[in-house]
Formats: structure tokens, sequence, C-alpha cells
């Protein structure tokens, strides 16, 4: 059962879910982050995208953050939001200003960004739960994802400073097809 | 020689007053935001908005920079040297560390 929101917090949570659908949140986000009824979110998402919400549940392993370059984008996004804790009263707030700032970052190096609202979301949610975490590289002093039972370690390098001898290779087949795609 | 002094001074200068009009900026637009961009603590963000034209004009003449690296030698120097360099990565390093690293605050 949700509780009852006011006028002016309901007013706020709109605003804030407009936002995040605007940046490609999927239904289960907004869901997460603010506290406005399920049916009034769907009638959101078709007037705000102009389409319903794509169905499906979100993925539940934390492998995808494992990934080399997967893992250097969710670990700048997450020295961002613990950044920013404490900061905002709205949940939504912070997700939405710890991504845009991600993503600004990105752009500037010139990289296409890795990680969706919904991924960077999930994030979040892995590491409330205690299955991600928070590794400090002993040569950068860079902050990295790793599971949650390896964040004690002391000894740890980073995916940048000792990174695995195939790191950012392309898959060459998965190159091809997509350019075929765009043709 | 003394010529190559004031210019290079005067672009110091130049920098410095650049350097603060921008962090007054950052912080007007968004404080929250600006304080994590700037690495800076609550109250010296305040100290840095409050500063007005007469005080930014005192500051700033100085013949050596207001503003120093946020990360240390090391960890820069590792950046740099990294294969994050050879991958285009680095630019996404640095930005790791220099988030990660402690805002400056007050001294006591």
């Amino acid at each position: 059962m949700r509780e009852k929101l006011t006028v002016c917090d309901e007013g706020k949570s709109i605003v804030l879910a407009v936002e995040l659908i605007q940046l490609g949140a999927r239904l289960q986000v907004l869901e997460g982050v603010t506290k406005i009824a399920r049916n009034k979110l769907l009638r959101l998402y078709k007037e705000t995208a102009g389409s319903s919400p794509s169905k499906g549940q979100l993925p539940s392993s934390t492998d995808w953050f494992m990934g080399w370059r997967n893992n250097i984008h969710t670990s700048l996004f997450m020295v961002i939001y613990n950044k920013l804790e404490g900061v905002y009263v709205h949940p939504a707030e912070r997700l939405i200003n710890a991504f845009k700032l991600y993503h600004e970052q990105v752009s500037l190096s010139g990289q296409e960004c890795e990680l969706s609202i919904t991924r960077a979301w999930s994030a979040t949610r892995f590491f409330s739960a205690g299955l991600l975490g928070l590794k400090k590289c002993k040569d950068c002093e860079g902050e990295y994802v790793g599971h949650g039972e390896d964040t004690l370690l002391q000894d740890f390098s980073c995916p940048l400073c000792n990174p695995p001898s195939r790191a950012g290779a392309v898959n060459i087949k998965a190159k091809a097809e997509a350019e075929i795609e765009k043709a | 020689m003394k010529n190559e002094l004031s210019e290079l001074s005067e672009d110091v200068q130049e920098a410095n007053l650049t350097a603060l009009i921008v962090a007054q900026r950052v912080l007007v637009q968004d404080f929250e935001v600006g304080k994590l961009r700037l690495g800076v603590s609550d109250e010296m963000a305040k100290v840095i908005l409050g500063l007005s034209p007469l005080q930014i004009n005192q500051m700033v003449r100085q013949s050596t920079p207001l503003c120093v690296p946020r990360i240390n030698n090391a960890a820069l120097k590792e950046a740099l040297e990294s294969h994050a360099m050879r991958k285009g990565m680095a630019s996404l390093q640095i930005a790791n560390t220099v988030v990660t690293s402690p805002g400056k605050k007050l001294a006591a």
C-alpha cells in the first residue's frame, strides 16, 4: 500500500518522473523512485514517451557491471552518486543529477555512454543490497565497482591500471553486423 | 626578460580571475552539484559564492595561480601513463579519481 501523497509532493514527483522518462527510464525505475500510483505512471509514460513502456523484468544479475568497459562507466556514475548522498530530499533528484553529470563527463571524453538510466538505477539497488560495492585502487586512488565481498581487498588494482589482455577489444562480428544494420 | 615575466604574471592573474568567476557561476547554477564539480566543502563554497567584486579583484592579483590540480602526483602520473591513456579512457579515469578525492575545506 503506497502512502498518500500531498498535492505538492505529487506535483514534484510528476515533474521528476517526466524527466526520468525523457532520460529513457523504464517503468520499474519510476515505481522505485517515486510514490506515484502505477496506473498514473503508465498514463504519464504514454503521454511523455508517446508509446507504452517496454514490458519484461529488469536483469537481476550483477554480471553486466563486471564487464571491463561497463565497470569503468558504472564506477564513474557510482562515485558521483555517492558524492550526492544526503543532498537531495527526493531520491529521483539524486539519480537524475548523478546521471546527468556522468553523461556530461562521458560526452566530454568523446566516449559513448554505456550506462542507461535504468542500468544506473539497478546499480544503486545492487549497492543498497550489498551485492556491489566500491573498491579503492592502490595505484590511481579511483574507486571501482566490485562484488560486495571483494570490496575489503587491500591490494586492488583497477581495470584501467591493470586491464585484462583483451580489454576494449571490439567484437568484430558484432561490429560488422551493426554496420550492416546501419546501412 | 622583464616583459616576459610581466606578461606571464598578467596571464596568471587572468587565469585566477577566470577561475573565481567560473567557480561562482558553477555554484549559482546549482549549489550542490557545484560543490561536487569544484571539489569544495559547503563552507568553502559559501565563501567563494560570497566574494564581492572588490574581494575578487584583490584575490586575483597574484603572481602565482590560486588553483592547483585536485589529484596528487602519483594518481595523476598513474592515469596518464596507464593503459587507460592508450585505450582512450584516461579522461574517465581522471574524472573518477577527481570525484573520489576529498573536497577542500577551510582550515580551522
